[in-house]
Formats: C-alpha cells, sequence, structure tokens
C-alpha cells in the first residue's frame, strides 16, 4: 500500500518534470531567443564542469574560497560563541553590537573588502566568512546560554575542568542549536560566494556565469546555475548527514519530550 | 565521637532581604549515618542541598565536611538529583554517563568499576542505550550509578524518588539502601515523604516553613535490614512516623 | 500581588539602565579597538577613516541628500518586492498545504529550485529582462518568496485538525474557513516568515543595485568607494546596518502588537 502510494507519486513527480522540461524544449524550438537555448547544449556545457580540466579552473576556485570561508565561520562562530554564551555576565556588553552586526545586510560590507584587500581571494574568503559568521555565533551563544544549568551543577560535583566544562557539558548541549545556525549559515555563504565572483574574480563559478552571459553563450549560463544548485544540494545534505550522526542523541530525546508534552 | 562527616552549624542564606531561606539550620551527621531531613514543600530543601554540597555559599555559618570547609564539592560526595531528566548527558551513553563519575582512574579499572556500578543498580543489560531510552526509573538508577561509582563516603539524594512511580519508589528505596549497607556508605536523603524518611533513615531531621531551621530531630532506632512490608507493620514505625506526620503536619499551619 | 510586581519594577529599572550603559561602553570598545586597527598602521589609513569622520559622513549624506535619496530608492523597490513575494508566497503555501497532489507534482521543482543561490541567477535575469525596474523586482521577489513560501506551509500544516472541525461544526464555508481559520492560525508562521524574506529583499535590493548601478544605497556605497570617498563608504554601511536592524525592529515590533496571542509572544 505504502509503496502503491510512492510510486503513484514518482510518476506525477516525473510526468511534471517531463511536462516542464518538453515545454522549454518546444519553446526553445519554437521561438528562438538569446535567453532560451534548448535543453541540449545545456546538458552538454554541464557535463563539460565535470570535466577535469573545467571542474579545476572553474568550479574549484569557488568551492576552496568557499570553504575556508565557511570553516573559519563556523569555527571561529563555535568558539566565540560557548565562550560569550558561557560567560554570560559579558552579554550586556557586546549584546548591541552583535545585534546591530548581525542586521548589517552581508552584501554591503564587500565594497569595504574590496578597498581593504583589493580584488583577491583574501577578498573573497573574508567576505563568505563575514556573512556567514553571525548565524553560527548567535545560535552558538544562545545554545550555551540556554544550556541546562543542572548539568554544570553534575559537573561541579564531578570535578570537571573548565575546558571539560566547556567541551563536555556546554558545546554539546549547546550543538543542536549550532548546527541549525551552520544551516542558515550555509545558504549565506553561497549566496556571499556567489557575489563576490560577480563583482570581482577572474575564476570561479560566478565569474563564468557573468562572463558567459556578456558573451550571450546562455547554455552556459545555464549550466553554471545548474551546477550552483548542485553544489548547494550536495552541501546540504551533507550537512544533514553529519547533523543526523552528530545528534542522534538529540533527536529521540526531543522526540520523547514531544510526546510527553 | 570522632570527627563527624558533615556538620552544619548556624547555616543561613537569603535571595533578598525579604526572602530568607535557611535560618540558622544546625545538624551533624556522623559517617555511616543514613540521614533523612524531611519538612514542608517548599521549605528550601534544595537551598541547604546546593549549601551542603558547597555548590552555593551560606550568606552566614559554616558547613564542615570532615572537620574542614570547602569552596567546591568535597571529592568524597556525590549527589542524585530529582530530575533525573535534566541530570544526565542526553548525549552519553548509560556507561559514558556513568564514566564520568570516574575519570582519574585508567582505562581497564574505570571499565571494571563501571560494569560494577551498573550491575549493582540491575543496569547492566542498559549500558549502551541512551538516557531517553531509559524508563524514569531506570535513569534515576543510571544517575545512582554514576554517583557511587568513585566509592563516595557521602550520597546526598535530592528527592531522588519524587518524580517516578510507586512501585519503582519502593524498589529504588530498597536498592539505596542496600547499596549504603554494602558498600558502608553515609547518606542523606532530602524528602518529603515522611513513610519514606522514617523507613530509610537513621535519624530524621525535621525543618520548619521557609525560612527553614531545625525543629527536632528524631532518631530512627528500627532495627535493619528493613522490609517494605513488616518493619512498616511494627508498632515502633507507626509511633516514629505518627512523631514525625505530627511535627510536619504543625510545621505547615 | 501588586505590591510584588511594584517591588520587582522597581528593581528592575536600575538594572535596565545597567545593561543600557554597559551596553553604550561596548559600542565605545568596538569603536575604540577601530581607532586601534588604525593606528597600527596595518591597514592604510585613508582605508580606514576616523570613526568620528564615518559618523560625520554618514550624518551629512543622511541630512544634505544623495545618501538619504539612495536609501528611498533602495525602500521603494524592497517594499514592492516584499509586498510581491509576501501575497505570491501565502498564496503558494497555502495552496501546497491544502492541495497534496499539488504538493507532491510539484516538490522536485521546489526542491531543485531551492538550493539555487538566487543571486546566482541575477545574471539569467539580466538576460531575460535587461537592466531596469522590472529585473530588480523579479531577483528581490525570487529570493524572498521561498521563506514565506515554507513558512506559511509549515503553518497551515501545523494547524490542529480540531480548530478545521470546529469550523466545520460552525457551518463554515471554504472561503470562511480560509479567512476565519487557516490564515490566523498559521500567521505566527507567516510572520516569521516575512521577517526572514524581509532581510533577504533587502540583501537582494542592494546587491542588484551594486551589479547593476541601478539607484540606492548599493550602488551609493559601491560608488563612493570607486571615487575614494572613504568615510563616505563606511558612512553607507553604517547607516544600511541601521537601516536592516530597523527593519527587524519593526517587523518584531509589528508581530507583538498584532498577534500578541502567538507564542513567540508569550514568554517575553
Amino acid at each position: 500500500m505504502a509503496r502503491d502510494i510512492r510510486l503513484r507519486a514518482l510518476l506525477w513527480q516525473s510526468a511534471t518534470v517531463i511536462l516542464l522540461l518538453a515545454l522549454w524544449q518546444w519553446a526553445a524550438v519554437s521561438h528562438p531567443a538569446p535567453y532560451l537555448p534548448p535543453l541540449k547544449p545545456v546538458a552538454l556545457a554541464y557535463l563539460s564542469l565535470l570535466e577535469p580540466g573545467n571542474f579545476l579552473a572553474i568550479v574549484f576556485p569557488s568551492l576552496y574560497r568557499l570553504g575556508v570561508g565557511f570553516g573559519v565561520a563556523v569555527l571561529l562562530g563555535t568558539v566565540a560563541g560557548i565562550a560569550l554564551g558561557y560567560l554570560r555576565w559579558l552579554d550586556p556588553w557586546i549584546r548591541p553590537v552583535l545585534e546591530y552586526l548581525r542586521f548589517v545586510p552581508t552584501v554591503a560590507i564587500l565594497p569595504a573588502a574590496l578597498l581593504l584587500f583589493g580584488a583577491t581571494d583574501t577578498m573573497r574568503i573574508f567576505v563568505i566568512a563575514f556573512g556567514s559568521v553571525f548565524p553560527v555565533l548567535l545560535a552558538a551563544i544562545d545554545g550555551a546560554r540556554r544550556g541546562n544549568a543542572m548539568l554544570l551543577d553534575v559537573a561541579r560535583i564531578l570535578k570537571f575542568s573548565l575546558a571539560e566544562k566547556l567541551f563536555r557539558v556546554v558545546l554539546p548541549g549547546a550543538l543542536p542549536s549550532i548546527f541549525a545556525g551552520v544551516r542558515i549559515a550555509l545558504s549565506i555563504g553561497l549566496v556571499m560566494m556567489v557575489i563576490s565572483e560577480l563583482i570581482a574574480a577572474n575564476d570561479g563559478l560566478g565569474f563564468y556565469i557573468l562572463r558567459n552571459q556578456r558573451l550571450f553563450q546562455t547554455a552556459n549560463v545555464y549550466a553554471g546555475v545548474l551546477m550552483l544548485g548542485t553544489i548547494g544540494l550536495i552541501l546540504t545534505l551533507a550537512l544533514l548527514a553529519i547533523e543526523r550522526r552528530v545528534l542522534a542523541w538529540h533527536r529521540g530525546w526531543r522526540g520523547l519530550a514531544d510526546a510527553r508534552t | 565521637m570522632s570527627t563527624p562527616l558533615l556538620s552544619m552549624e548556624g547555616v543561613s542564606k537569603a535571595y533578598a532581604a525579604d526572602a530568607q531561606i535557611l535560618r540558622d539550620v544546625t545538624f551533624k551527621q556522623q559517617a555511616n549515618e543514613f540521614l533523612a531531613i524531611v519538612g514542608p514543600s517548599g521549605c528550601g530543601k534544595t537551598t541547604m542541598l546546593r549549601c551542603i554540597s558547597a555548590l552555593m555559599a551560606p550568606d552566614s555559618g559554616v558547613v564542615f565536611h570532615e572537620g574542614r570547609t570547602f569552596d567546591d564539592p568535597p571529592p568524597w560526595l556525590s549527589i542524585v538529583f530529582q530530575d533525573y531528566n535534566r541530570s544526565l548527558f542526553p548525549w552519553l551513553s548509560v556507561r559514558r554517563n556513568v564514566a564520568l563519575g570516574l575519570r582519574d582512574v585508567g582505562k581497564g579499572e574505570r571499565d571494571g568499576r563501571v560494569a560494577e556500578a551498573l550491575d549493582a543498580v540491575k543496569l547492566g543489560h542498559a549500558a549502551d542505550l541512551y538516557p531517553w531510552q531509559l524508563s524514569g526509573g531506570m535513569q534515576q538508577r543510571c544517575a545512582l550509578a554514576r554517583s557511587i561509582v568513585s566509592a563516595p563516603r557521602l550520597l546526598l539524594l535530592d528527592e531522588p524518588f519524587a518524580s517516578v512511580d510507586a512501585q519503582t519508589r519502593i524498589d529504588l528505596q530498597d536498592l539505596v539502601m542496600d547499596i549504603c549497607e554494602r558498600m558502608s556508605l553515609s547518606a542523606l536523603l532530602v524528602t518529603h515523604d515522611i513513610d519514606e524518611a522514617v523507613f530509610m533513615a537513621d535519624k530524621v531531621v525535621v525543618l520548619s516553613t521557609r525560612p527553614a531551621s531545625v525543629v527536632e530531630e528524631i532518631a530512627i532506632d528500627l532495627p535493619r535490614p528493613r522490609d517494605q512490608l513488616t518493619t512498616k507493620e511494627t508498632p515502633e514505625f507507626l509511633h516514629l512516623r505518627h512523631k514525625v506526620y505530627t511535627l510536619v503536619r504543625q510545621q505547615a499551619q | 500581588m501588586s505590591a510584588v510586581s511594584g517591588a520587582g519594577g522597581g528593581m528592575k529599572a536600575p538594572e535596565g539602565l545597567v545593561a543600557v550603559l554597559k551596553g553604550i561602553l561596548g559600542v565605545l570598545v568596538a569603536f575604540a579597538a577601530w581607532e586601534l586597527v588604525r593606528q597600527t598602521g596595518f591597514i592604510d589609513k585613508r582605508d580606514l577613516p576616523a570613526v568620528i569622520d564615518v559618523l560625520g559622513a554618514a550624518f551629512n549624506g543622511l541630512t544634505e541628500g544623495d545618501m538619504s535619496l539612495a536609501l528611498l530608492e533602495t525602500l521603494r523597490s524592497w517594499i514592492s518586492g516584499l509586498a510581491l513575494a509576501t501575497v505570491i508566497g501565502i498564496a503558494a503555501g497555502i495552496a501546497l498545504a491544502m492541495l497534496p497532489g499539488l504538493e507532491l507534482a510539484t516538490r522536485p521543482i521546489l526542491e531543485f529550485l531551492r538550493p539555487i543561490p538566487s543571486v546566482a541567477l541575477i545574471p539569467v535575469a539580466l538576460l531575460v529582462l535587461g537592466i531596469g525596474t522590472s529585473m530588480q523586482l523579479f531577483m528581490i521577489v525570487f529570493a524572498a518568496v521561498w521563506p514565506v513560501l515554507f513558512s506559511t506551509k509549515a503553518g497551515v500544516e501545523s494547524i490542529d485538525p480540531r480548530y478545521l472541525e470546529t469550523g466545520r461544526v460552525l457551518g463554515f464555508g471554504r472561503a470562511e474557513l480560509l479567512m476565519r481559520i487557516l490564515l490566523p492560525a498559521s500567521l505566527p508562521y507567516i510572520a516569521t516568515g516575512i521577517r526572514t524574506a524581509a532581510a533577504i529583499a533587502l540583501v537582494l535590493a542592494i546587491t542588484v543595485e551594486m551589479l547593476t548601478g541601478r539607484p540606492g544605497i548599493g550602488f551609493y556605497i559601491e560608488n563612493v568607494r570607486l571615487n575614494g570617498l572613504t568615510a563616505e563608504m563606511w558612512g553607507g554601511i553604517l547607516v544600511t546596518g541601521i537601516f536592516g536592524y530597523l527593519v527587524n525592529a519593526l517587523f518584531i515590533a509589528l508581530e507583538r502588537l498584532l498577534l500578541p496571542w502567538s507564542p513567540e509572544n508569550r514568554d517575553g
């Protein structure tokens, strides 16, 4: 029965996708326009992006910047957030500055980064890290502050050192919140990666898309966008898989709490 | 008499000028003594426990552990809290929760003693489960195992049986008495259940309403081992229970 | 009871004042850190003007025209984009939640469009729509519609079926069911979605301005940078941040005012 429903859902979904693709193809052939390339060249351009040479020249620089910037943001946000969340007395001092910084539309920082670092990878990594650090930082502060006070009592009875308190009590307790922040940070990081490459770069996917748009190589433009979507999807799935592993305890625990209420 | 295991001398604590919780609390606990503290609900038992365990400093008065004062919990003290679902680390398995109580010994010895503690609370079969996979009674037994694995001298029990059902409570009472007996462990039980206090303890300390102070200390000279049925049917038990009950009820009025 | 709350209020006022003072001191420390970085010479002093100059440039820009004009332009495209995204998002969200068949059939498309970083479509939008108002509007709507759509869907799906049964017992028709139960019950979710969408819409408005030179605060910041007016550039960034902050504060205040029963407003 359940399999039957799933099969029907799959049929419907494939039908929708095929219909849309057919519509696109028909429109592209019967009403040729520069912005409406047929499916085949788009698919070919997408596949060519996966060839080792092209991948290394076009996709890899983007991934590298995202990896470093996002990694720095997650690390920095977690460490600083745990510390700030644990040291509650600091909160009133830093809260206004943080509340201001978190709402600065991150793109606004781009010209400043260009001014300070020039059109370099440092600039792009900085912008990606700046954009994605705040969701992680705020989530970590929140998670650390909301931590369970009784566990800290238990930790004192068990003679935990400060490092043990931070790494064995506060950090694990804050992880569910941190992961939620990291998911938001990933999408912001992707956006900042693309913007920084659109505005000033000579390689990377953003640059590739913009250059092909200027050359009216529209199949390449769509292929680049598709590739970005693929990257976003894969990274999101990878993050969810990590989260499911690390937070296995949390799902069951929360599920039980939900069932009680 | 030798130095008492625990001695509270004139301990007072207030959260604000008009919110005094403890007033001049004084009592002693000897080694190998099972002490129960009862009082009307909301009288400040939890605050007192935090002062005893040095998680909190009193405003005035002194808490001595074996004749010394401490700023941090003494190493031979351990606690079982009432809220088992908040005092266990949800991200650690039962075994690793218990192992946290014993971090300064080698791995080989630790594994052995953790297994022993789990067997003592009859939780050996559940060692690899997470706390949320256990019933309330099992979670509380896990917390108990974590408290005894380091072979402490003083076990503080903060209403440890208040959040479990009646049958589980009886089982846990027997288990705790049995463990204290076998490990010659002193226990300090804070409870609002008078039956439980009289049944388990060697001495019952009755507290007044807030601000709490000691009203009376009553020696419970019932023979051990005690049994849930026969002990509770003896005239001595009924007499002591009546006495403590009357005192507590006078406080509540 | 009133005596107790009165005492609590009396306690709170100085505490609040202390917190405000600490906050102001925190801001001053941040300014001092800025000056310190400037004095080290690690970064060219021309690129990192004194805090007082930045504040001055922000103030002048706002009072004497060009920055506030740019801000108004951004505000205009932001509001129209957000309004359109809200309408589309709520309608689509309710439709997807109410019509499981539609949700099923369109799921692959939604799941495919969602992970694409919205700004990557700017070049595509340039191809199709060229540089202009409609292109900027399209980009804002495309990026901002998702949070509204998904939170509306989640809101409708979270409604306790007993509410709907109550509505049926009361003899509500489809329209009444929608207006009296579905919409109000999912409003707290929708409000959160709109708040997220507002921030995203602002980012998109500014990005399009920067990339295509459309008038607005994004173009202003980029333009003063190209002209070497660094104090004006930092001033523009400062003002943009304040704008982003105010937008969020405005939406939170509106939620408090309009949805006092929302779970998010109860605990405060």
